[in-house]
């Protein structure tokens, strides 16, 4: 086995499920009952990437892409069919104790506290589980409650908190016997903006002070934006990009906008100009504004712009960077990258 | 002894953290307890009826040998309707079906062993809360014998140690077979009606027809009920007893094997689904 500086190495890993399926025709609920009949659904086709320590990376993907089965996997809780998966250059499978050692998880929906106590209690008893000397455990738990301003909270019962007090409490959890390689699957869901705000600083501060490698699966791209400069997207169980988030942005600057402001006169006459030259752009007009969409790239919006601006009666002009919501949006809905990803 | 410390020390958290758990519940308990009171006293009634009116009980139990087996029964229920059967069981094998068990899975803990040492924990809560205080009521009652002996009431607690570990080796397969299954209740129902069956808590194992008490015998159920409760009874003796003690040893290291062996099968085939 060789020794790297990969905190997490994944080579086509595959992983079908077996789903029941109702048979076809009128009395196919009976039939089933009788015989059901079974399909396979691949969740992973082939996927594989590299993460090095002290890097964020974010893994998006729709709904049923294979994100959360990939997370699964690497972190030692399901087997996939086939495929090879090191972390710290360990098989989380078979040895999935001493990998458990090494890592920290977080589901966001999911709390890991003990429902019915303080969470105090569930820290005393990870401090057993991971052998953390009274020492020590003492000065963590005293740095997390001063980050994550969890001292009010620490005593009260877990099923008395609100949802952004409990996920606080499970980050503090997750990080507590200083994991090197950390899966985040979800951790900012149902939490107000200042949570957020506050658990993202706290993921970007041990990135930065201890060389945490961190997976993180979000539909908040916030997150990504804030903490991510690489990110991986999966689509159909395969790895469709994995890359500079800037790149991906810039790459799929289709959705750059500009839009301008013009009186109802003008607005025919701009929409006809910019068809004739851009026929693939899309023209919306609402209200006094009109607002030019689908352009290819940068430079098309900056000619788009110029073109307009000859025009006499245009004011207001402003080209949007796209968001990067409607960026990832853009690129599942063309169904993926067509070029091979970089 | 420091390396013993060492690597029991995830264990003993996880009793320590599950005791606290139990004594959160209170209320659980309350319920519990009120509940195994009135099945006892439902199935002593119930009892007292048929042994007025049949020979054949008269011969196998006196009324209060038969009050006694009936109450010590219920205390010694390790499938006990309420706490135990809802926190333990339950979320065992709920964890399975809501994922909740990748959580457990991420832990640098054998899942086997942290198992039974929740159950160690709840069964000690349950000991204060519920056995004792039942056990309790209908003494003070005056309906109740003491052990036999004070040899036999010794016996007979490291007797429900025992059961201990065949009733935990007993939830923790049926936890597992809910990987297969994805449905944990009906197997919950099953396992609870052979139990109290062929436990022998509904109908002492003495009074069950041949066939269907040799059957029985070869059950782990019997060394989880009957055993403990023939010692309390002071039935069992010399060789007799230390055999029965031996096949719940010998259960409760089958039930762990197999336990182990089927965790290994599961772990290939677990699904966690959703989220």
């Amino acid at each position: 086995m060789s020794i790297s500086a990969d905190a997490i190495t994944v080579q086509d890993l595959v992983k079908s499920y077996r789903v029941e399926r109702r048979r076809e025709g009128r009395f196919g609920w009976l039939r089933s009952f009788v015989a059901p009949e079974y399909q396979h659904i691949r969740a992973l086709d082939g996927i594989s990437f590299t993460i090095p320590q002290g890097e964020v990376v974010g893994l998006l993907g729709p709904n049923g892409a294979g994100k959360s089965t990939t997370v699964k996997i690497v972190a030692g809780i399901m087997y996939a069919d086939s495929g090879d998966v090191r972390v710290l250059g360990r098989d989380p499978h078979r040895q999935r104790i001493r990998n458990a050692r090494e890592i920290g998880v977080l589901f966001g929906q999911r709390s890991q506290l003990i429902f019915e106590l303080p969470a105090i209690d569930s820290l005393q008893f990870l401090r057993a589980v991971y052998r953390i000397p009274q020492q020590d455990f003492q000065q963590r738990l005293g740095e997390l409650a001063d980050v994550l301003d969890l001292v009010p909270l620490l005593n009260q019962p877990v099923r008395t908190l609100s949802q952004g007090q409990r996920t606080r409490c499970d980050v503090a959890a997750t990080f507590l016997h200083r994991p090197k390689v950390v899966f985040l699957d979800e951790p900012t869901i149902g939490l107000d903006v200042e949570a957020k705000q506050s658990i993202r600083r706290f993921i970007a501060a041990m990135r930065d002070e201890h060389g945490v490698a961190v997976i993180l699966t979000t539909h908040d791209l916030a997150d990504i934006e804030e903490l991510c400069e690489r990110v991986i997207l999966i689509d159909k169980g395969r790895v469709v990009y994995d890359g500079s988030l800037r790149r991906l942005v810039d790459r799929f600057a289709a959705s750059k906008v500009v839009q301008v402001e013009a009186p109802a006169g003008a607005q025919e006459r701009i929409e006809q100009t910019v068809q004739a030259q851009w026929p693939h752009a899309a023209v919306e007009q609402f209200g006094s504004m009109v607002r030019i969409s689908g352009l290819a790239d940068a430079g098309g919006a900056t000619e788009v712009a110029r073109v307009l601006l000859n025009l006499a009666e245009v004011g207001n002009l402003t080209i949007t960077e796209p968001r990067v919501e409607e960026v990832i949006r853009n690129v599942f809905r063309e169904g993926g990258l067509h070029e091979p990803p970089a | 002894m420091s390396r013993l410390r060492d690597t029991s020390l995830p264990y003993w958290g996880a009793v320590t953290a599950f005791l606290k758990v139990g004594l959160a519940m209170r209320f659980n308990f309350f319920m519990s307890l009120l509940v195994t009171l009135v099945a006892s006293w439902v199935l002593v009634s119930v009892w007292k009826v048929i042994h007025g009116g049949s020979g054949t009980v008269q011969s196998a139990f006196g009324e209060q040998e038969l009050v006694t087996y009936l109450v010590v029964a219920q205390v010694v229920n390790l499938a006990r309707m309420g706490w135990i059967n809802r926190n333990v069981v339950y979320n065992a094998m709920n964890y399975v079906q809501t994922g909740k068990i990748s959580l457990d899975l991420v832990r640098p803990l054998d899942l086997q062993a942290m198992r039974y040492m929740e159950w160690a924990a709840v069964f000690v809560v349950d000991a204060l809360l519920v056995a004792v205080p039942v056990w309790l009521v209908w003494f003070v009652s005056g309906n109740l014998a003491l052990p036999a002996s004070a040899v036999d009431g010794a016996l007979f607690v490291v007797s429900v140690a025992l059961a201990w570990f065949v009733m935990s080796g007993i939830h923790f397969l049926m936890a597992l077979l809910t990987v297969w299954t994805y449905d944990f209740l009906g197997l919950m129902m099953v396992r609870t009606a052979i139990q109290e069956f062929f436990g022998g808590t509904l109908i002492p194992l003495a009074l069950l027809p041949a066939p269907l008490a040799v059957l029985a015998a070869f059950l782990p159920f019997q060394a989880v009920v009957h055993t403990p409760v023939s010692i309390y009874l002071g039935r069992l003796h010399g060789q007799e007893l230390i055999f029965a003690l031996g096949v719940q040893a010998v259960w409760g290291i089958a039930l762990l094997l197999a336990g182990r062996w089927l965790w290994g099968r599961a772990a290939l085939r677990l699904e966690v689904q959703g989220g």
